[in-house]
């Protein structure tokens, strides 16, 4: 038993670090300009998530304080039973976007031969994470509704967001890395397409 | 030289401005606002005419002045506490003029504010304002919002 409960937190304990790490090495050197300009090209491809303002519409508690308080029960029980259905609607959609960035990322970076493998493989643990806290919001949403969710809804939202950038950040590395002069010649040949 | 892009913006921020203040301000009434700005828009085509507007301009730009006017006006009532949305509903139907029953039963039926979205609208944000549309219907028939519940 005791043995189990030590294995217990080993992997908890390395699941915890290799998180934090996935959380780091996802993480790509850039400034505010280029990740606004990244912003604006995902936008552009309609590959960002929902707005925000609709987020804080559909998880703010205060129309639900205003419809418990002021209306009759079975209109309470519709209104809670849309704003469910809404809030796992924005949940399935922020997370089709996420998967549609990393989708173009993995077609994209396979074109290149001058991959950073730690920067792709904690992308992917990061994208695991963002699975794993969407699978638990969803339960969370599915069983208790989606107004005591705000805090958590507001971290699994900017994860996804913060995954789609790194995602798009380091294609853009990658092309910058093929476009770079090498000395005596025009262009990199290790990177080309 | 001046971009054409940049030119054709500026008229329509003109084209936004007028409208507003000769037609738009005449319009107390949010809801009321988005129920006419939709019904500039042509059914089949959904491109948007207001003869005035295009006179003064060009069709383009009041097609174009018209869809960002309806955007913001839709835009502004979603982003309205539930309260407030309840409340600029309550008096969009009560200026229509017919008997308030009658009106709250042919939109409960037809629903004929689904054509009230702008085209371009994202399908979460139609179905957050049709959800409050029919939540804030049923609290009109069950009397308004103005008692608290036990």
């Amino acid at each position: 038993m005791s043995e189990l409960l030590f294995f217990l937190a080993l992997s908890l304990a390395l699941l915890v670090l290799l998180l934090l790490w996935a959380s780091r090495g996802a993480r790509v050197a850039a400034n505010q300009e280029e990740i606004a300009g990244v912003q604006e090209a995902l936008a552009a491809l309609q590959l960002a998530g929902p707005p925000r303002t609709l987020e804080e519409k559909i998880f703010a508690g205060r129309d639900w304080e205003f419809v418990s308080k002021r209306t009759p029960r079975p209109i309470q029980l519709e209104f809670l039973n849309d704003r469910k259905k809404l809030a796992l609607s924005w949940l399935r959609e922020s997370r089709k976007k996420v998967a549609e960035v990393l989708a173009l990322h993995r077609t994209a970076a396979r074109q290149w031969s001058s991959l950073r493998p730690a920067a792709e493989l904690g992308l992917v643990v990061h994208y695991l994470f963002f699975l794993m806290v969407y699978a638990i919001l969803f339960g969370l949403i599915w069983l208790r509704g989606p107004f005591a969710l705000r805090r958590m809804v507001s971290y699994a939202s900017e994860l996804a967001e913060q995954l789609s950038i790194s995602a798009a950040l380091l294609l853009v590395e990658l092309e910058r890395a093929y476009l770079r002069p090498g000395p005596g010649e025009g262009r990199q040949g290790s990177g080309n397409p | 030289m001046r971009p054409r892009a940049d030119t054709q913006t500026s008229e329509v921020k003109a084209a936004m401005l007028d409208l507003e203040r000769r037609t738009l301000a005449a319009i107390p009434e949010e809801f009321a606002r988005l129920v006419f700005l939709a019904s500039t828009r042509d059914y089949n085509t959904g491109t948007y005419y207001h003869e005035g507007l295009a006179a003064q301009f060009t069709e383009q730009v009041a097609c174009r002045a018209l869809a960002a006017c309806h955007r913001e006006t839709f835009e502004r009532l979603l982003s309205c506490p539930l309260e407030g949305f309840v409340r600029e509903l309550e008096a969009y139907l009560g200026s229509t003029g017919a008997r308030p029953g009658d009106v709250l039963e042919a939109w409960e039926k037809l629903e004929p504010y689904r054509v009230t979205i702008p085209v371009d609208c994202d399908p979460l944000s139609g179905a957050l304002f049709f959800s409050n549309v029919r939540t804030a219907l049923a609290i009109l028939r069950a009397g308004g919002a103005t008692r608290p519940q036990n």
